[in-house]
């Protein structure tokens, strides 16, 4: 089982104590024991020992996001743990992934899941929704 | 399996319409809405179904729809429809490129009212794939040469469609009378007349019936034009119109 850790610090203006707050807010209430397929699966968070401004949040890894498979899907070809559906073969340019109304639906129910729970996600683009390296089938 | 992450510009609004919280720069330029562009930004749910619209351009066409905020800016202040890049070169069918156009223009209108929320996101996609599924491999060639329905004829609009098929098919002096009429054999087309600027207009046999709103029922009968407009809310709209 791998994790992938994501360690936040806050520094300056760019990112305040109030974003931590916000998003281990969120996290601890829309991430937790799986409650929706479309947003990444949080296994744990909480602070640094050694620092005590320091926090982390462990969530499932990713292979890759959007905006690889968009723009550079050769990348995503060699990953050999996508389900057959969502292999890419060679995209030549100037075409559509044929599945793009299946991903839009994926990402918009996980949109709609969040702003049912009162949350907005501030921040939607392509880099931003991610594939997981190991699906549970 | 897309999974949505990095919630580190989540915030919480304690209702779900018409609450929202202060973006102060937050976000990432591109995917900014245009109100987030003007000096008191404000943010709701609807901003991120302006940013759900722009990952949607971004997936058809390999090109982000706006390049800046100036960009998003100036289209929220102009009038102009939105362009689509190339459109031609993509080997799209007739009806994907009218769902496209239609789900952007509406996840991408100016105003927040207009735009879907995310939960009629999930339900306009869930039907476009429905009825994508549905529409055959190889679409059958239909000649349809009739001239557009009289002004009387259109309270029964789904009757004259069948009309004007069984007339095409009975009596072929009707087809080689009308030579003046553009022969749209191989994109199986539908004339209407558009009920607000009563102009005919021409719409792909397969039209897919995205929602059974009030809305969705104007912008199924209405001319792109008029779409278009209306989008901006620049037309009065008539509930009579809507039948």
């Amino acid at each position: 089982m791998y994790l992938a850790r994501k360690v936040l610090r806050p520094a300056g203006q760019v990112i305040t104590a109030q974003d931590i707050q916000n998003e281990l807010d969120a996290v601890k209430t829309l991430c937790r024991d799986n409650l929706h397929d479309n947003l990444v699966h949080v296994y744990g968070h909480g602070g640094l020992p050694e620092a005590r401004s320091q926090f982390f949040i462990d969530m499932e890894l990713c292979s890759f996001n959007l905006r690889t498979y968009i723009y550079d899907p050769e990348k995503c070809v060699s990953d050999t743990t996508l389900p057959p559906g969502y292999r890419v073969e060679s995209i030549p340019s100037r075409s559509i992934p044929a599945n793009i109304w299946d991903i839009m639906k994926q990402i918009s129910e996980g949109v709609a899941f969040m702003h049912n729970h009162n949350h907005v996600h501030r921040d939607i683009k392509p880099e931003n929704s991610a594939f997981p390296k190991f699906l549970q089938f | 399996m897309w999974k949505i992450a990095d919630f580190g510009f989540v915030a919480q609004v304690s209702s779900k319409i018409r609450n929202r919280t202060s973006a102060n720069g937050r976000g990432t330029h591109g995917y900014r809405a245009p109100e987030l562009c003007t000096e008191n930004p404000l943010y709701s749910t609807k901003t991120d179904v302006w940013a759900l619209g722009c990952v949607l351009h971004e997936l058809a066409f390999r090109q982000s729809a706006f390049c800046g905020d100036w960009a998003a800016s100036e289209y929220g202040r102009s009038n102009k429809k939105l362009e689509f890049p190339g459109t031609k070169d993509l080997r799209w069918h007739d009806s994907d490129k009218l769902a496209l156009s239609t789900i952007l223009e509406r996840a991408l209108a100016v105003k927040e009212f207009f735009r879907p929320s995310a939960d009629d996101m999930v339900n306009l996609i869930d039907n476009i794939i429905k009825d994508l599924d549905a529409l055959p491999d190889e679409p059958t060639p239909l000649s349809l040469s009739s001239p557009p329905p009289a002004a009387e004829q259109i309270a029964d609009r789904p009757d004259v469609d069948v009309h004007d098929e069984e007339r095409s098919e009975t009596d072929p002096e009707s087809q080689t009378g009308s030579e003046e009429e553009p022969t749209p054999s191989p994109q199986r087309t539908i004339k209407r007349q558009c009920s607000q600027c009563t102009r005919s207009y021409v719409v792909p046999r397969d039209f897919i019936k995205h929602d059974k709103t009030w809305l969705g029922q104007i912008r199924e009968y209405s001319c792109s034009d008029c779409q278009g407009s209306f989008a901006r809310n620049e037309v009065a709209f008539n509930p009579n119109a809507c039948r």
